[in-house]
């Protein structure tokens, strides 16, 4: 094998309407290596792992194992391969008992499709010794832990012979004393011949297992290093880089009177112990990596999510949220990153997707007044500039911009006093972007408090009067938006400041240890 | 987004080994109907010297075969994660093609049945393909063919009528050790099913599929051909029942599986199976058949009217399903 690496990505290059999601990557994994691999939201890190596990197809470039080429064309294909993901989102059936579940598809059987229930007792028990997992193969899984349940994924993913195994942010919803073991059987398993990529947004993490360490921006590598060549700091440079912030969106400067307050709202497993204010005419930004909670706080303040502590003040007086319905009753909007799952009813036309959330207001006995409608209507498209053949246009038809704007004209007709956002540009092309940086600005002006969930920095760096940094589901910065640096917004969202700012709480846990 | 903070505080309190999550028979799901159907019999005996009566017991095991054939072959369907509506469609073509077909001799009696099987599977894989490949609610397509295979039987026998051989009626008189030879086979088949369901890969596949399509799809499991296997189970016992159900009646009636279709949902719900969860056992269906059958023989005693019946069944499914809905929402609380 000498001078053939086990798995070679050469040039991989992969497109997506509007970008370039991956720039001829190159990514190399030995057997017996842990291979770190790191980068911002959106650096293509995804993209390169569903490519190599045959999620996707390059456009360009080539995979070779063991010096040959290969085609991944489906993930049963990598598996065979030898190439084993594991996804975020376990692959497990709760009801089938473990030893089902880590030999499900390719059982072991007698002949006449009848199970060898014995050998997958017996082999099932060889796995779980390996993964270091004492439980009982006839055990549901249903009964597992997350952390068991993790480990069992691997059981299986091992139970196919994978010589590389991909791990995609497996550290994410595991303590302190979990992550620690199963980083050791990461260790182990390289040791045992294993290639494991391991992706996680802790970087101390990384730095703890990993033999190599490659980091990628804007779908490129910046650098493969030995893990004794590259520390932390130098690691959130590269990740940054040295990008232009655009002009920001301004308006007229916040009241400073506060208009939403968020005080030790906590809901265990996604977050905890936010506070916040947000002043009338002010738009806060709130950035984190992916899953750090951060996307659960708005849907926590608009009652779609119910949080086991806290409580939420509007001007003063405490509300009592447990539906949306309550939140859109108060004057408090949101507008999901979901577009198309949770914002809008496709099928229906543009006016009963905008009336939808108000028809309350302008009901007469259950009948809606349309004429009232419609003229509400005309000027809200008016106002937001959606392009429109009729207002009773199917939404389906039209594009992301005016999709997302039809979302806030649907909101912005309730008049509503907060308006919170999960991902308000997510999937619109740059003039729409702007439009939409506006008509948010204007809200703003108009009063409004704003709330921006957003994984794209720039647009926070653009668009808002103050920035809070979560990082393992709580607050651990808050800063001006104007001037501030970009490094230690990303520095504070990788975990790696050690002392909390005022008005915060602790920040995460520090595992594993950097050596 | 609530599921990953649940199982996650969950995580954070417990320690590696695992809590042991064996068999236990008080977390059998089909523990109430055992319960219920004993106390039934129990009190029925009890009160009525009729009932008790070994003629009368005998006369409801037999009533209950057809019905048992029925959900057995539903229990499929369901743990897949489907329904099989078809089957009573199925039910009531087969009594019409062997009151049609069937001659006084020994081959023809055995072409008309393996016709009637092969008819039946052919359903079910129609069914199956259907409800995976257009990626429907089983429970609409299954619908639809079985308004079809209605309609074709009503076209071939508008009034009951027909005839099957004397040679053949006199197979369901059979006895074996002094037990109907139809409820000797509809234990067999039970028996049978549940080795399928829990000692074969098809078995396993199909709890998978029913369990979670998406992670058995990626687990390398073609979700397509098991959904085609459990509907051809499905609708091959539906072809039984109808196959026994000729010989009972000694004629055709493009009507007799009309009630099937519900009452072997109803006996598979009732029975412990869930829908979308993959769990679940042949032995709670049979039960559960076995209780729709005789607390139909009690009405009938006790003189209520056969439309009230149907009542009573339908508040039967709605109790069943109202059942398993809580069973769920309690395991989800325990795992808090």
């Amino acid at each position: 094998m000498a001078g053939v690496p086990f798995l070679l990505m050469k040039g991989i290059q992969k497109r997506f309407p509007g970008v370039l999601a991956l720039d001829s990557v190159d990514f190399v994994c030995e057997q017996g290596e842990v291979h770190g691999l790191i980068g911002e939201n959106g650096a293509g890190k995804s993209t390169l792992i569903k490519v190599l596990g045959g999620v996707l197809q390059p456009d360009a470039g080539e995979i070779l194992v063991q010096g040959a080429p290969v085609k991944v064309a489906s993930p049963s294909r990598a598996a065979s391969l030898g190439i084993s993901v594991i996804h975020q989102e376990l692959n497990l059936i709760d009801d089938l008992t473990v030893a089902q579940n880590i030999f499900l598809g390719h059982e072991p059987r007698r002949g006449m499709g009848v199970l060898d229930l014995q050998a997958m007792c017996a082999s099932a028990r060889d796995y779980l010794r390996v993964v270091g997992l004492d439980v009982d193969p006839q055990a549901k899984v249903r009964a597992l832990s997350l952390e068991q349940k993790q480990l069992v994924e691997i059981a299986k993913a091992l139970s196919v012979d994978a010589r590389i195994l991909v791990m995609d942010e497996p550290t994410a919803a595991l303590n302190a004393e979990e992550v620690k073991r199963l980083l050791k059987l990461i260790r182990d398993l390289a040791d045992r011949g294993c290639g494991v990529v391991f992706i996680s947004h802790r970087l101390e993490e990384v730095f703890a297992v990993s033999h190599r360490i490659t980091v990628l921006r804007d779908g490129k590598v910046v650098a493969t290093r030995a893990r004794d060549a590259i520390d932390p700091e130098t690691a959130v440079r590269m990740m940054t880089g040295k990008g232009q912030v655009g002009a920001r969106v301004t308006g007229i400067a916040p009241s400073g009177r506060p208009l939403l307050e968020v005080r030790g709202l906590t809901l265990p497993g996604a977050f905890y112990d936010v506070s916040f204010t947000i002043n009338e005419g002010e738009i806060v930004g709130m950035v984190g990596l992916e899953g750090q909670g951060q996307r659960d706080i708005p849907r926590a303040v608009f009652g779609d999510l119910r949080p086991a502590r806290g409580e939420v003040y509007l001007r003063g007086t405490r509300l009592h949220l447990t539906s949306p319905r309550d939140a859109i009753r108060a004057g408090i909007a949101f507008v999901p990153e979901e577009r198309k799952a949770e914002g809008l009813c496709l099928s229906l036309d543009v006016r009963q997707n905008i009336a939808l959330a108000t028809l309350d207001s302008r009901q007469v006995a259950g009948f809606v007044r349309l004429s009232s409608e419609a003229s509400l209507i005309r000027n809200l498209v008016e106002r937001l500039r959606i392009q429109l053949a009729s207002p009773f246009q199917e939404v389906r038809n039209l594009s992301g911009g005016n999709q997302q704007k039809v979302v806030m004209a649907k909101w912005l007709c309730g008049r509503p006093a907060v308006l919170l956002f999960s991902e308000p540009t997510r999937g619109i092309d740059v003039g729409a972007k702007e439009e939409i940086y506006r008509l948010i600005r204007r809200q703003a002006d108009e009063g409004s408090g704003v709330l921006i969930v957003s994984s794209d920095l720039m647009e926070v760096l653009r668009l808002c009067d103050r920035i809070l940094v979560v990082h393992d589901g709580r607050i651990v910065k808050e800063m001006p938006a104007e001037g501030a640096d970009r490094e230690a917004i990303m520095t504070a969202q990788w975990g790696l400041e050690a002392a909390p700012t005022q008005g915060s709480s602790t920040p995460g846990l520090c595992h594993g240890g950097i050596t | 987004m609530t599921t990953r903070g649940l199982t996650t505080s969950a995580g954070r309190t417990e320690g590696r080994a695992a809590p042991v999550a064996r068999f236990h028979w008080r977390r059998d799901p089909s523990l109430p109907i055992y319960i219920i159907t004993l106390v039934v019999v129990v009190v029925a005996s009890a009160y009525s010297p009729t009932f008790r009566r070994p003629y009368n017991l005998s006369n409801v095991a037999v009533q209950t075969v057809a019905l048992g054939l029925a959900s057995l072959g539903q229990t499929f369907a369901v743990l897949a994660g489907d329904v099989d509506l078809c089957v009573g469609g199925v039910i009531s073509l087969t009594t019409v093609i062997s009151a049609t077909l069937m001659g006084d001799d020994v081959l023809t009696i055995l072409c008309v049945v393996a016709l009637c099987l092969v008819l039946g599977a052919a359903m079910g894989a129609i069914n199956g393909l259907l409800a995976s490949r257009l990626r429907m609610d089983a429970m609409v397509i299954t619908f639809a063919t079985n308004s079809v295979l209605m309609g074709v039987a009503l076209h071939l026998m508008p009034a009951p009528g027909g005839m099957v051989p004397y040679s053949y009626m006199r197979l369901v008189d059979v006895t074996v050790l002094q037990i109907p030879t139809p409820v000797v086979l509809l234990v067999a088949f039970t028996v049978l099913s549940n080795y399928v369901l829990n000692r074969t890969v098809l078995g396993l596949h199909i709890r998978a599929v029913g369990g979670d399509r998406a992670a058995a799809f990626r687990s390398g499991i073609n979700v397509t051909t098991t959904k085609i296997w459990a509907h051809i189970v499905a609708c091959m016992f539906g072809a039984m029942a109808g196959l026994f159900l000729a010989a009972r009646m000694g004629s055709g009636d493009a009507l007799a599986g009309t009630p099937f279709s519900l009452d072997s949902m109803t006996a598979v719900i009732a029975g412990g199976t869930n829908f979308a969860s993959g769990t679940g056992d042949v032995a709670g269906t049979l039960t559960a058949a076995f209780l729709i059958t005789v607390l139909g023989n009690i009405f009938n005693h006790l003189g209520v009217s056969t439309y009230f019946q149907y009542v009573f069944k339908g508040v039967l499914l709605v109790i069943a399903v109202a059942g398993g809905a809580m069973r769920r929402k309690m395991q989800v609380r325990a795992r808090r």
